[in-house]
């Protein structure tokens, strides 16, 4: 299993680039529906053979796969693909995934490039609960990524229109009030899926008498990004300003995400 | 054997922006009635099938006869129905084709290609429109009907495989695409429209060509924006309240004649801050600018000039453009498939139903004379059994006959053998069989 686990960690950063290859072929040209469809499936296909590849990791471990950065970044990359997977079924744009692709594949070539296994089996690691927990506290903080990105396109989208810059880009692009719509979607998943990983996390700190401390810097992105959807529904921002505090708030969860590693790292002594 | 006629041919006389300017070929414009009209008397000197399709870069009628039309008596009976004199001199602009080449013309009108704005969609309607009148007008037979039909197949597939119809054809467009890229979804948009000329016009059909969901006007003279309200099922609105309307309206199109500048940031700013921060796309057509420079540095205002809009129309047609040879290939590839699907017609179709006609009459005349031999109750099921017989006997055959003409193998001679031994007579081709004369 180690050595399956070791080959499609090894496949993955190609297949990503190949993926990204198609999704960039979507913006330089007009493509016809087969391609777009291709590119659809390859996503998908992407998204499985990652599910997979983490999956062997986990069954030749014997544990979550979630020790350490690079493991951690490899997941990220996973959940980014999957909620653009999500994102771009819901609005039926594709182009604004070669941004976020192009993330996951930096991610997973970084991942796949230094990860070993130092880390082995523990016990602690095991149980579906804590699975579940770690699987759904990434993808909130992949969630807030993707939205992330998306704003970053959205932004030079409003860039290209407001100075009548009407090139290629402009065309490709899904309209500004889409791409808004999209990062919202995307924080929107993160926010689901990091309350998920929060309450997975109290019940069991609360069941196995644990400290949750660990969870105090998930808690706080989760405030930021809630305070900032909250904010862009009650009081309506205008997509420029919301889209510069999606990016902001995604670089102050990066920070938290960092610190939340470190507190999970050191809560299980390793 | 029975006598065969002159054969029919299809033939083109007509006027068009590219044998003509606008001041000659307004003098040969034809509203629907006097195309109508045209059509029938046409019908009436060339006994062929006719339709005249009018629109406003062409005149041109179709014809299905034998033999050349007159042309001077065409040219006499338009200029009748004009109310003009003949001009022997203005002879020159009428561009004439014949055959083959007429087929190809018309797939290329239906098509777009021979359009003034390459690939316009309009002229699609017109074709059908042209075809319909000229029924009506009892002048059109089953064979101008089958080229205008595949006329507007061909059109179709031009359309559905190639890009020539895509892309920005008008200012009106424009906006609508413009707007497109800010607001996504266009029938959740509200616009307004400052300004009822003829771009004003062309604007407000682009608009609710595009389905927005509720469109305002607003002119500087009441009544025009009245007037072009009714038009497109607008509102209208007084011009005093043009900026407050823009507070409430997403795509804003100017194309006044204002001799300044209409609005600026500064008179903008109070009315668009109740838009709570809603995208608001301004295309300002007019020269000189309706709207200030200074307006685009309104965080949600995307103002947009003549220039962009002109920008985008040539990137549009450059697309097109490089759109023709495509669009070209399959107007010829329909043209050869109509002409060998009517040739077939002319020559293979006759014999095929005079030699099932035969051999039903055969069938018929053999049951006739046996009918006293056979229990009354099985003469039905006889009649059916001899009737699947002779048909399975005569499938090979004309199936044979149907390929050989499909691959061109089959020779004027071997037709005439085939006519020959069956002794099958046709009628030979009728210009005017199916239009009721």
């Amino acid at each position: 299993m180690e050595q399956a686990a070791r080959l499609l960690a090894g496949f993955l950063p190609a297949a990503y680039a190949i993926v990204w290859c198609l999704y960039a072929g979507l913006l330089a040209g007009d493509c016809s529906a087969a391609f777009k469809k291709t590119a659809f499936r390859a996503l998908a296909a992407l998204a499985a053979l990652h599910f997979l590849a983490l999956g062997c990791r986990a069954v030749a471990l014997d544990r979550c796969p979630l020790i350490g950065g690079l493991e951690l970044v490899s997941f990220l990359a996973f959940a980014i693909t999957v909620i653009h997977l999500i994102v771009e079924r819901l609005t039926g744009y594709q182009t604004p995934g070669i941004a976020a692709l192009g993330l996951a594949l930096v991610l997973q070539t970084i991942a796949s490039s230094f990860w070993g296994y130092e880390h082995g089996a523990d016990q602690r690691l095991r149980p579906w609960a804590v699975h579940l927990h770690a699987g759904l506290g990434i993808g909130g903080h992949a969630g807030f990524l993707t939205g992330a990105t998306y704003a970053l396109v959205y932004l030079t989208l409003y860039r290209q229109i407001k100075t009548r810059r009407l090139g290629r880009l402009w065309e490709r692009l899904p309209p500004l009030e889409t791409m808004q719509r999209m990062s919202v979607w995307a924080l929107r998943l993160g926010l689901c899926s990091l309350t998920a990983a929060i309450a997975i996390g109290l019940a069991r700190a609360w069941r196995d008498g644990l400290n949750p401390q660990p969870l105090w810097t998930s808690g706080v992105s989760w405030l930021l990004f809630g305070a900032l959807l909250g904010i862009g529904r009650r009081l309506p921002l205008s997509g420029m300003r919301f889209a510069a505090a999606a990016a902001c708030a995604a670089l102050v969860d990066l920070v938290l995400l960092v610190f939340t590693e470190y507190l999970h790292g050191r809560h299980l002594g390793l | 054997m029975a006598t065969r006629a002159a054969p029919a041919e299809f033939f083109l006389w007509g006027v068009s922006h590219r044998t003509a300017p606008l001041p000659v070929r307004e003098l040969w414009a034809l509203d629907h009635g006097e195309a109508a009209r045209a059509a029938a008397e046409f019908h009436a000197i060339t006994g062929g099938q006719v339709v005249v399709l009018a629109t406003c870069n062409r005149t041109e009628s179709y014809f299905y006869c034998a033999g050349e039309p007159p042309l001077a008596a065409l040219e006499a009976a338009l200029a009748a129905i004009k109310g003009r004199a003949v001009d022997p001199h203005g002879r020159a602009v009428f561009h004439t084709h014949a055959g083959l080449e007429t087929v190809q013309h018309l797939f290329e009108v239906a098509g777009g290609l021979d359009s003034q704005i390459l690939g316009e969609t309009e002229i699609q309607g017109q074709v059908r429109d042209a075809l319909k009148l000229a029924r009506e007008a009892g002048a059109c037979g089953a064979d101008m009907g089958r080229l205008f039909d595949h006329a507007l197949r061909a059109g179709k597939r031009v359309r559905s495989e190639t890009r020539l119809s895509e892309g920005v054809l008008s200012a009106g467009q424009a906006g609508v695409l413009l707007a497109g890229r800010v607001v996504g979804d266009l029938r959740r948009v509200e616009a307004l429209l400052i300004g009822s000329g003829e771009i004003g016009a062309l604007t407000a059909r682009a608009l609710m060509a595009a389905g927005v969901r509720r469109l305002r006007v607003t002119s500087r003279t009441e009544e025009h924006a009245r007037a072009l309200a009714r038009r497109f099922d607008a509102e209208a609105i007084p011009f005093q309240e043009a900026q407050a309307a823009m507070a409430a309206s997403d795509l804003v199109v100017s194309s006044t004649s204002a001799p300044a500048g209409l609005f600026d940031k500064a008179s903008l700013a109070p009315f668009l801050r109740r838009r709570a921060h809603r995208p608001l796309v301004v295309i300002d057509l007019a020269v000189p600018r309706d709207f200030a420079p200074d307006t685009a540095e309104l965080e949600c205002v995307f103002l947009h000039d003549l220039d962009d809009v002109e920008a985008l129309v040539a990137q549009s047609q450059t697309a097109r453009e490089a759109e023709i040879p495509r669009a070209r290939l399959i107007v010829e590839e329909e043209a050869r498939k109509f002409a060998a699907m009517h040739a077939f017609r002319l020559e293979v179709e006759p014999v095929v139903r005079a030699f099932v006609e035969a051999a039903d009459a055969w069938q018929r005349e053999e049951l006739a004379r046996r009918a006293d031999e056979l229990p009354p109750e099985a003469r039905d099921k006889v009649a059916a059994l001899v009737r699947r017989l002779v048909h399975k006997v005569l499938f090979t055959p004309l199936n044979r006959l149907k390929t050989l003409r499909n691959r061109g193998d089959l020779t004027p001679e071997a037709l005439a053998l085939v006519r020959e031994i069956f002794e099958i007579e046709t009628d030979g081709d009728d210009p005017n069989r199916h239009t009721g004369q």
